[in-house]
C-alpha cells in the first residue's frame, strides 16, 4: 500500500476506535495496518471513549500500552472507567503478547491435537502438518529440528504460533545454529537479541517484540505458500473431473494437500485447488464436514495410521481417495480465492464488489468474522451505494447483520425523495413487516423505524424518541428543517396506508 | 482498494437479490434429505456427500423453508421412531430385565448417531429458523422426540418399566449380586439426556434449569424405594438392640452404599439418596440407639468404649452439625451423676469405717467426732469422684470427640449444673484442697498435685457461688496458717496464684495478708527473741525467762476469719504474762499506735511435764496451759472444782469445758483426773492431777475439737450462710454504688444487668436481694427514683 491509501486507512482506522465499530476495527487492522502508530493514538481514543473490546483488541494485536513513556500513561491516565484501566495495565510491556488473533489462534490450536485428525507427520512424537512445516520453510531440513528435542518444541512453537515466554533450560548456541541451518533469519536475529539482553525484563521484551514480528512472519509465510503452492498448483479444466495423474501431481509437490475444492472458473471451466483440512477447518461449515461421517470424511478413517497421523503414501498411492469437493458457497473462482487467503493468512483485501458475494459466501460456510468484514465493506460506501440499497439490505436479513440494515435505512433515510416512490421500496418494506409478523405479534417494522430514526438525523431533530407522543415534544430547531422533516414522515405514512400497514 | 464511489446508484451491477423459489424445488429437496436420514438411520451414510446435503437444507432456509423443513424432519423421525425403533421394542416385553435394559441402549446410542449426523446437516436451520423461533434445536427436539415416542409413549410403557428394572438391579447390587454396572449407568445417563418439557410459563427458557426424565420419573422412584429398603435395615438392625452392634453395622452398609450410589447414580442424586440414608439409619434411630442397655451411650461411657463413641461422633455429626441429639444425651448423662457421685462417696466413707474399726476395738462404741470426721472424708472424695467423673470426659472429648466446641461447651454446662446441684459444693471443694495440702499431695509429684489443683479450678470454675468458697478457703487456710498444717508453702502459693488467675486480684488479696502476717510473724518473734535474750537485767530478775520462747502471729484482725474477742481478761500465769508484756513492749516501740489484742484461744504452747513415771513433752493450747500452770503447776496435789477453776483462770466457760475435755477426759491426753469419772464436764467436778499418766509416746499433743478442718454441721453452716448473706449485701451495695456512679442514671433491669455482670465471679445475686439493696440505697440517699419514669434511677452524689 502506498502512503496515501494508508493514511486514510489509518484515519479510517482512527474513526473506528472512536466509535467503538470492532468490526471495521478488525477489518482494518487486518489490512495491516500498525496499530502503534501516531504515538498509540487508536489505543488511547479506544480507552478514552470507553470501548472495552475495542481496546482489548487493540492490544491483542500489539498495541502498546508502556507506562514507561508519555503516551502509555496518557492512555492509562485517560481510560474511561476501571475496568479499562486495569486491562491496560494488565497488558504490561512485560508481559507476553496473549495470541488470541483469529490467525494465531487457529494454528496454534493445531498442536498437539486438532479437532480433527489432519496431522500427517511425526516429529519426536509431535504430530505436525508437512504443509505447514513446508510452508514455514522448516520441512527440508527436518532432520536437523529432530536431533535436538529441546530445540524441536521451540521451533515447533515458532511454526505454530504458539506463545513463547523465553528459552530457559535451552542452549541458546544450538538453537541459534538450528535457526542458521534452516535460514530463518528473523528467527535467528531474535535469539541473538534474547542472548544479549540480561534482565529479566528486557527477555521477556525481546520475546514480546519476537511474538509480534513472528506473526507478521508466519502471515508472510502463509501468503508466500498460497501463491505459490496452492494458487501455483491449481488447475483449470474443461470437464469436472480430474485424472489420477492430475491429482497425483497436486499431491507430489510442496503443497501437500489432503482435499481439492472446486469451483467453476470466473472464465469457465473447472477450477480444482489443492487445499489442507486442518486450515480449512477454520471454518465452522468445513469443520462440520471433516468431523462428522459423511463421504467428505469418511475416506480419513481408512488413511489414520496406528500412531494417529495421516498416511500420505496412501494418498500417493491410490490418488482417487483425495476427496474432491465442490464449493458451492463460492460462486466462482474469485470468490474461492478470497476464501483461501482468508483462511490460510486472515486476508481480507476483496473490493467492493465482491462484498455482497463474499457475504453471502461466509454467511453459507459459517464464517462470522469473514461475515463480518464484508458487511464493514459492503456499508462503507457512503450515502450513494453502487450496490442497490435493496440488495444491501436483503443481504443483510439473509445473513443477520444489524450493521447492513441500519445502513440501508440511512441510506434511505438520506434520499427518501428518490426512494419513496419506488415499487422496489414498497416490496422491501412489505417484507420488512412481514419478517416482523414471523417472529412478533407487535406493529412496528424495524425498516420503518430505522427510517424515521435517520431522518431526524438528518434534519438535525433533537430529543426524538421514536414515538408519536414525543413529537409534541420536539424542540423545533430550524423551522423550514422541521416542514422538511414531518413532510417526509408523511410521505411515509401515506406509503404504509397505500400497503395497508399500521405501524 | 475502495475506488471513489462515482458510480450512479441507478446502473444496476446485478438483478436484485431477493431469493424465492417454489413449493416444487423444496420438494425435491426434501425428498433428498428425507431419503439422506433414512440411509443415517440404517447406517449407510459415509456415501452420503456432506457438501450437497448442507447446501440443499441451507438453499430451503435462505428461501424461507425454515418451518417446512422443521416440521418434517420432525414428522421423519417420529415415524422411525414409532414405526420402527417402538415396535421393537414393545416386541421384548416378556423378557428379562437386562435384555430390555440392552435393547434400549442399544436403540439409544444408535439413535445419537443419527442426531449428531442429521444435525449436522441442518447446521444452518438451526442457526437460522430454529433459533430465532424459540424452538430447540434439532439434536434437542429429536432427543424429546425419542423421549416421547419411546419411553413416553403407551402411557409411560417402556419408561416405566426401564425404572423398575434400573431399581430392581440396585437392589440386587445391595443383596451382593453382581450386576451390569455399565449397562445402569448408560441407562440412567440416557434418562439424564432427555429433558422435560419445558414449563409453559417460561417461555424461551431452556436449559439448565429444566427437569429431565431421570430427575421426573426416575430419581423419585429411586428415592422410595430406597426409603422402604433403609427403613427395612434399620428396623432390623434395631431389633437385635445392641447400640454398638448398630453403629458400626449401619455404618459399614452406608459406606457401601456410597459406594455403589457412585458407581450407579447420578452426582445430583447421592448426596439426596445419603441424606435419606443418614435420615433412615442414624438421626431417626440416634436417640433408640442411645438409650440401649446393651452398648448404648452410658455404658459405651462407663466402659470407655473410644471407638464406639467416635463411630457415634462421627455419624451423629454427618446427620446432625450440631450432634443436638448427642449433646442432649450426654448432658442428660452428666447431669444424673449425682446419686453415682454420692454413692462412691458413701462407699468410701462406709470402707474407711470398717478398716479403722475393725483393728482397733471393735467393741468400743463410734467416737463422738467421727461422724464429722467421715462426712469430711465424704466430701474429699465427693470432689475427687467429680475430678474424675470431668476426666473421664475430657479424655473422652479428646478421644472420641474430636474436641467438638459445641460438645465441650455442653460438657462443660452440664457439669456446671451439676456441680451447683450440690448446695455444700463450696465448701466440698475448699476441704478437698484443704486436705491435699495437709496430707494427700505429700506422697504426690509436683506435677502431679499441680495437675489436681489445676483441676479443682476446674471445677471452682463451674461454682456459681464463689464468694462462699472464698469464706471457706480463708477458713481452711487461716487453720492452715496458724497450725503450720501446710507442708508445703509452694503448693499454698501455687494455689493462690491459679485462683488469681480465675477470677482476679480482689478475690485473694486478703488470703495474700494473710501470708504476709504469718511471715512477718516468724521475723519478728525471732527479732523478739534476741531483743529478749539481750534484756540482761530482765533475765537477771526472771531466770525463768531463759528457757521461755514465744512464737507469735501477729494477725492483721480485718483479714482473718477468726473473730477475736476483744473484752476477753484471762488470767495469764507469770510466764505468759511476762511474756506478753514484754512482747507488747516490744512490739508497741516498733509499731507505734497499733493495738494488739490477744486471743489465746488460738495458740499453743509446748512445755515439759514430769510425772512420777516420765517426763513428757506436752504441746497444748493455749488455755489448757494457763490451766495447768496456773493451777497445778506448784502443787500436784491440789483438786480444783469447775468453778474454782473458771473463777481464776477467768476463761469463758464454754472454752474452758472444751479444754477440760481434752486435758480431763480425752484418753491420750488425760494430764489431770476428773472425778466422777464421766465423759462430760459439768459444773462441780473435781480435777486434779493424773499421777498414773502414762503415753507410749515422749511427745503428746493435747488436741481440741477445733483443731483440724472439718465439715460443718447445720448449726454451723447456718452460721456460716448468716454471714455470707451479710457480706454478699454489702458486695451488692459497693456494686450498685460503683455502676451508679459511673453511670449517674440507669433503669432498672439494665441496673440489675450490671449488678449480675459485675458480681459474677463472686455469687449469682438474688433479683429479690438486688431490689432490697437498692432500696435500702435509696433509704440512704446514695439513689433516688425519677420523678416521671419510676423504673430509672438517678445517683445522688
Amino acid at each position: 500500500m502506498d502512503r496515501g491509501t494508508e493514511s486514510k486507512e489509518f484515519v479510517d482506522l482512527l474513526l473506528a476506535c472512536r466509535s467503538g465499530d470492532l468490526d471495521r476495527v478488525d477489518q482494518l487492522v487486518s489490512l495491516g495496518i500498525n496499530v502503534d502508530r501516531w504515538d498509540n493514538s487508536p489505543l488511547i481514543l479506544a480507552s478514552l471513549c470507553g470501548h472495552e473490546d475495542v481496546v482489548r483488541f487493540l492490544l491483542e494485536r500489539g498495541a502498546v500500552c508502556d507506562r514507561d513513556t508519555f503516551e502509555g500513561e496518557r492512555c492509562v491516565y485517560g481510560a474511561l472507567n476501571d475496568s479499562i484501566r486495569d486491562l491496560l495495565l494488565s497488558y504490561d510491556i512485560t508481559k507476553a503478547v496473549d495470541v488470541t488473533q483469529p490467525f494465531a489462534a487457529h494454528i496454534s490450536s493445531l498442536v498437539p491435537e486438532a479437532k480433527v485428525v489432519t496431522a500427517d507427520i511425526l516429529v519426536n512424537g509431535e504430530k505436525l502438518h508437512k504443509f505447514m512445516l513446508s510452508a514455514r520453510g522448516v520441512l527440508k531440513n527436518i532432520s536437523l529440528v529432530e536431533s535436538i528435542p529441546s530445540i524441536t518444541t521451540k521451533i515447533v512453537n515458532y511454526v505454530y504460533q504458539k506463545p513463547q515466554t523465553g528459552f530457559e533450560r535451552i542452549n541458546l548456541e544450538e538453537l541459534l545454529s538450528v535457526a542458521v541451518s534452516l535460514d530463518l533469519t528473523d528467527f535467528a536475529e531474535m535469539v541473538r537479541e534474547y542472548r544479549a539482553a540480561t534482565t529479566p525484563i528486557s527477555r521477556s521484551k525481546v520475546m514480546r517484540n519476537f511474538q509480534l514480528e513472528m506473526s507478521r512472519l508466519a502471515l508472510k509465510d502463509m501468503s508466500q505458500f498460497t501463491e505459490d503452492q496452492i494458487f501455483a498448483h491449481a488447475l483449470v479444466k474443461d470437464t469436472p473431473e480430474l485424472s489420477v495423474q492430475e491429482k497425483l501431481d497436486m499431491m507430489t509437490g510442496k503443497c501437500f494437500p489432503d482435499v481439492i475444492l472446486t469451483v467453476p472458473h470466473k472464465d469457465g471451466g473447472h477450477w480444482f485447488v489443492p487445499s489442507h483440512r486442518a486450515i480449512l477447518v477454520r471454518s465452522e461449515y468445513f469443520e462440520t464436514m471433516f468431523r462428522s461421517n459423511f463421504s467428505e470424511a469418511s475416506i480419513f478413517n481408512d488413511l489414520v495410521s496406528e500412531n494417529g497421523i495421516i498416511d500420505r503414501n496412501r494418498l500417493i498411492e491410490d490418488p482417487d481417495l483425495i476427496p474432491v469437493i465442490p464449493v458451492t458457497a463460492a460462486s466462482n473462482s474469485n470468490l474461492l480465492r478470497i476464501l483461501i487467503e482468508f483462511l490460510y493468512y486472515d486476508n481480507s483485501t476483496f473490493v467492493y464488489f465482491e462484498s455482497l458475494d463474499v457475504l453471502s459466501m461466509a454467511d453459507a460456510l459459517l464464517i462470522d468474522r469473514l461475515k463480518n468484514m464484508a458487511s464493514v465493506v459492503l456499508s462503507s460506501d457512503g450515502d450513494n451505494p453502487r450496490i442497490p440499497v435493496y440488495d444491501i439490505l436483503r443481504a443483510g436479513w439473509d445473513t443477520r447483520i444489524n450493521r447492513l440494515e441500519t445502513y440501508a435505512a440511512r441510506v434511505i433515510a438520506n434520499r427518501l425523495e428518490e426512494y419513496i416512490n419506488e415499487p422496489d421500496f414498497e416490496d422491501v418494506v412489505l417484507e420488512s413487516a412481514e419478517r416482523i409478523e414471523n417472529r412478533h405479534d407487535t406493529d412496528t417494522i424495524d425498516l420503518i423505524d430505522d427510517i424515521r430514526f435517520y431522518l431526524t438525523k438528518k434534519f438535525h431533530i433533537t430529543n426524538y424518541e421514536g414515538y408519536d407522543v414525543f413529537f409534541k415534544d420536539v424542540v423545533k430547531d430550524d423551522p423550514a428543517l422541521y416542514r422538511d422533516y414531518t413532510e417526509q414522515l408523511a410521505w411515509i405514512d401515506d406509503l404504509l396506508a397505500r400497503l395497508g400497514l399500521d405501524a | 482498494m475502495i475506488s471513489s464511489a462515482t458510480g450512479a446508484r441507478k446502473a444496476r451491477i446485478r438483478p436484485p437479490r431477493k431469493l424465492t423459489s417454489t413449493q416444487s424445488d423444496f420438494q425435491k429437496s426434501w425428498e433428498v434429505l428425507s431419503s439422506a436420514i433414512k440411509e443415517i438411520q440404517e447406517k449407510r451414510a459415509s456415501n452420503l456427500s456432506f457438501e450437497e446435503l448442507y447446501r440443499r437444507a441451507y438453499n430451503a432456509v435462505l428461501r424461507k423453508h425454515g418451518k417446512q423443513l422443521y416440521e418434517n424432519i420432525k414428522a421423519v423421525l417420529s415415524e422411525h421412531l414409532e414405526n420402527a425403533v417402538y415396535q421393537k421394542l414393545s416386541l421384548l416385553k416378556g423378557e428379562q430385565g437386562a435384555s430390555l435394559l440392552k435393547a434400549v441402549n442399544s436403540e439409544w446410542n444408535d439413535f445419537l448417531l443419527c442426531m449428531r449426523m442429521i444435525s449436522d446437516v441442518f447446521m444452518y436451520l438451526d442457526r437460522v429458523y430454529t433459533k430465532e423461533s424459540f424452538l430447540p434445536p434439532v439434536y434437542n427436539m429429536g432427543l424429546n422426540l425419542f423421549r416421547d415416542k419411546i419411553l413416553k409413549n403407551n402411557n409411560h410403557a417402556i419408561g416405566h418399566r426401564l425404572v423398575g428394572i434400573v431399581n430392581l438391579e440396585l437392589n440386587k447390587s445391595r443383596q451382593g449380586e453382581f450386576i451390569d454396572r455399565y449397562l445402569i449407568k448408560s441407562t440412567v445417563s440416557m434418562f439424564e439426556s432427555l429433558e422435560d418439557e419445558p414449563r409453559t410459563d417460561t417461555e424461551g427458557w431452556r436449559g439448565q434449569f429444566s427437569e429431565n426424565y431421570y430427575s421426573v420419573v426416575c430419581e423419585p422412584a429411586l428415592m422410595d424405594s430406597s426409603r422402604v429398603y433403609f427403613e427395612r435395615l434399620a428396623q432390623e438392625l434395631l431389633s437385635e438392640k445392641n447400640g454398638s452392634l448398630y453403629l458400626s453395622k449401619a455404618n459399614q452398609l452406608m459406606r457401601e452404599e456410597e459406594k455403589r450410589l457412585i458407581l450407579y447414580l447420578p452426582e445430583d442424586t447421592y448426596p439426596k439418596l445419603c441424606e435419606m440414608m443418614m435420615n433412615a439409619l442414624i438421626s431417626t434411630n440416634l436417640e433408640t440407639v442411645m438409650g440401649f442397655e446393651n452398648g448404648g451411650l452410658r455404658s459405651w461411657i462407663s466402659e470407655n468404649d473410644y471407638n464406639s463413641l467416635s463411630l457415634l461422633y462421627t455419624l451423629s455429626g454427618s446427620a446432625d452439625a450440631n450432634y443436638g441429639t448427642l449433646r442432649f444425651s450426654l448432658k442428660e448423662m452428666i447431669i444424673s451423676a449425682t446419686p453415682e457421685l454420692d454413692e462412691k462417696a458413701t462407699e468410701f466413707v462406709a470402707e474407711l469405717q470398717a478398716k479403722s474399726t475393725i483393728p482397733a476395738k471393735p467393741q468400743q462404741k463410734k467416737k463422738p467426732g467421727s461422724l464429722k470426721e467421715s462426712s469430711t472424708q465424704y466430701a474429699i472424695k465427693w470432689i475427687g469422684s467429680l475430678i474424675e467423673l470431668k476426666d473421664k470426659y475430657d479424655i473422652m472429648l479428646d478421644a472420641s470427640f474430636e474436641r467438638n466446641v459445641l460438645i465441650s461447651k455442653t460438657v462443660d454446662s452440664a457439669f456446671s449444673e451439676l456441680v451447683n446441684l450440690n448446695p455444700k459444693v463450696a465448701e466440698y471443694l475448699s476441704l478437698f484442697v484443704d486436705d491435699g495440702i495437709r496430707k494427700s499431695f505429700k506422697e504426690k509429684s509436683h506435677d502431679e498435685y499441680e495437675s489436681i489443683l489445676d483441676k479443682s479450678i476446674v471445677i471452682f470454675r463451674f461454682i456459681k457461688d464463689k464468694d462462699l468458697v472464698e469464706k471457706y478457703y480463708k477458713n481452711h487456710l487461716a487453720k492452715r496458717l496458724l497450725q503450720q498444717k501446710s507442708f508445703s508453702s509452694d503448693i499454698e502459693r501455687s494455689m493462690i496464684s491459679k485462683l488469681k488467675k480465675e477470677v482476679g486480684y480482689s478475690f485473694t488479696s486478703k488470703l495474700e495478708v494473710m501470708f504476709r502476717d504469718v511471715k512477718i510473724s516468724r521475723d519478728t518473734s525471732a527479732e523478739f527473741a534476741s531483743k529478749l535474750a539481750a534484756s540482761e537485767q530482765l533475765v537477771a530478775d526472771y531466770p525463768f525467762l531463759r528457757k521461755l520462747e514465744l512464737e507469735i502471729n501477729v494477725l492483721t484482725g480485718t483479714f482473718w476469719p477468726m473473730t477475736v474477742n476483744k473484752n476477753l481478761d484471762v488470767n495469764f500465769p507469770l510466764e505468759l504474762s511476762l511474756l506478753r508484756e514484754q512482747f507488747e513492749k516490744y512490739y508497741g516501740e516498733k509499731h507505734a499506735g497499733r493495738k494488739l489484742i490477744w486471743a489465746p484461744n488460738s495458740g499453743t504452747v509446748d512445755m515439759r511435764i514430769r510425772f512420777p513415771k516420765k517426763t513428757y513433752e506436752v504441746n497444748m493450747p493455749v488455755y489448757s496451759a494457763i490451766i495447768i500452770l496456773l493451777l497445778f503447776s506448784e502443787d500436784d496435789q491440789k483438786q480444783y472444782t469447775f468453778e474454782e477453776i473458771r473463777d481464776i483462770t477467768n476463761i469463758p466457760e464454754n472454752d474452758l469445758v472444751r479444754q477440760l475435755q481434752s486435758i480431763a477426759v480425752a484418753s491420750r491426753s488425760r494430764l489431770l483426773t476428773k472425778t466422777p469419772m464421766t465423759k462430760d464436764i459439768h459444773p462441780g467436778d473435781v480435777f486434779s492431777v493424773n499421777e498414773k499418766f502414762r503415753s507410749p509416746m515422749t511427745k503428746i499433743k493435747v488436741l481440741t475439737v477445733s483443731s483440724s478442718t472439718k465439715l460443718e454441721d447445720d448449726q454451723e453452716r447456718s452460721h456460716t450462710m448468716k454471714s455470707v448473706d451479710a457480706d454478699r449485701k454489702i458486695e451488692v451495695d459497693a456494686a450498685v454504688v460503683r455502676i451508679m456512679k459511673a453511670r449517674k442514671t440507669l433503669k432498672h433491669n439494665d441496673l440489675l444487668g450490671e449488678i449480675i455482670k459485675q458480681l459474677s465471679n463472686r455469687f449469682k445475686p438474688s433479683p429479690s436481694l438486688m431490689k432490697q439493696r437498692i432500696e435500702s440505697l435509696i433509704d440512704n440517699e446514695y439513689l433516688e427514683r425519677d420523678e416521671e419514669d419510676r423504673t430509672v434511677y438517678h445517683y445522688l452524689a
